[in-house]
Formats: structure tokens, C-alpha cells, sequence
């Protein structure tokens, strides 16, 4: 719930402060409608996933996306 | 529809569903997922994650107080706090040039990945 305030504070210092928005609404309506349908999914399917393997494979695809970003940014 | 929209909307699909399973948010995937595969700027990615970080929180958030899951005033703390935080923070990141951006933020899921690699191993050692 926190992350509510939080994230809409930032929001208009990225639409406004710069000559152009810094937000892609298309986009993000788009990431929205994945994202409601993956938590649906995912809080009905919690108790048949393997927690473990799962956060180790999160790791890894985010380590490799970091160190590219970090590399080759 | 193009291909970009169905890629944003997969990404979406992965990170609701880390966010269901095992509380990994969604700006998480939803910047890299920008960057990386549709080569949006570094400033752009985290403005548009904040758009689609808001309406998913609320739905997810509504359902958690439903099921008494909210501690209300540490959440009141955290936000009002946050907000703070996150005002300084968007105003230093439109005026820092992309790249740079882009290493931090590199840098930080290079860190928060070793320590959800290092947390998951260890705790199921002890377990075992």
C-alpha cells in the first residue's frame, strides 16, 4: 500500500519537470493489463510453486540484466 | 496491436505473477523489460513503471486490506516517508544524464539479485 503515495509523488516530477514527459502511457497500460492477470495467476497458483528455485531463477535474470545495464548501459 | 505492446504485456504478465508469488514488485521487471528488450531510455522506463506501478498496487492493495493483510499505520509511516524520498529521487534522476542513470540502476539489481540468490540458498540450507 506504501508504494502508492510513493510512486505518485514521483510521477509528476518525471510528466513535468523535463522539457518532455519521461512517460510512455501506452506503454504502460499494456505493462498494466499483464501485470493484474500475472498477480491474479500467480497468488491463485502460490501454494504449487517451488519458492526456492523460483527466487534463485529471479536472481540469476536479474544479476545478467544489472551487469548489462551496468556494463553496456 | 504490435509486437511491443504483446512483449509489454508478457513482461507485465511475469512481473504480476513474481509479485504474486514469491512479493517481488513490479518496477523491478517493468524497467529492465523497457530497457533492455525495447530499448526505452533509462528516465522514460522508470516514469512509465511508476504509471503501472499505481492502479496495480491499488487493486493488490484493496484485496490485502479485504484479507487483513495492512498494517495501516506503519503503511501511513512508510508512504509518508517515502514520498519524501521519492520526490528527491525523481528530481535527481530527470537531471542525470542516461547512462549514468542506467549503471546505477544496473548496479542496483546487480546487488538486490545477489541478495535474493544468497537469501534463497542459505534459508533452504538451514532448513534442510
Amino acid at each position: 500500500m506504501a508504494i502508492i503515495p510513493i510512486a505518485g509523488a514521483a510521477l509528476p516530477i518525471y510528466l513535468f519537470r523535463t522539457g518532455s514527459p519521461q512517460v510512455d502511457f501506452h506503454a504502460a497500460a499494456f505493462l498494466i493489463l499483464g501485470s493484474v492477470v500475472g498477480a491474479y495467476v500467480g497468488a491463485r497458483m502460490l501454494s504449487r510453486i517451488p519458492d526456492r528455485e523460483l527466487k534463485v531463477a529471479v536472481a540469476l535474470v536479474l544479476g545478467v540484466l544489472g551487469l548489462k545495464e551496468l556494463v553496456f548501459p | 496491436m504490435t509486437w511491443t505492446d504483446v512483449l509489454l504485456m508478457l513482461a507485465g504478465l511475469a512481473a504480476g505473477f513474481l509479485s504474486g508469488t514469491i512479493g517481488i514488485g513490479g518496477g523491478l521487471l517493468f524497467v529492465p523489460s523497457m530497457t533492455v528488450a525495447l530499448r526505452v531510455s533509462q528516465a522514460v522506463a522508470q516514469g512509465t513503471s511508476l504509471v503501472a506501478i499505481v492502479p496495480t498496487a491499488i487493486v493488490g492493495g484493496i484485496t490485502h486490506i479485504r484479507e487483513g493483510n495492512v498494517l495501516i499505520e506503519p503503511a501511513l509511516w512508510m508512504g509518508g516517508g517515502g514520498v519524501v524520498g521519492a520526490i528527491l529521487g525523481a528530481l535527481v534522476a530527470v537531471e542525470v544524464p542516461g547512462p549514468v542513470l542506467a549503471r546505477v540502476w544496473g548496479a542496483f539489481l546487480v546487488l538486490f539479485a545477489v541478495r535474493l540468490g544468497y537469501q534463497s540458498v542459505t534459508r533452504s540450507a538451514k532448513a534442510s
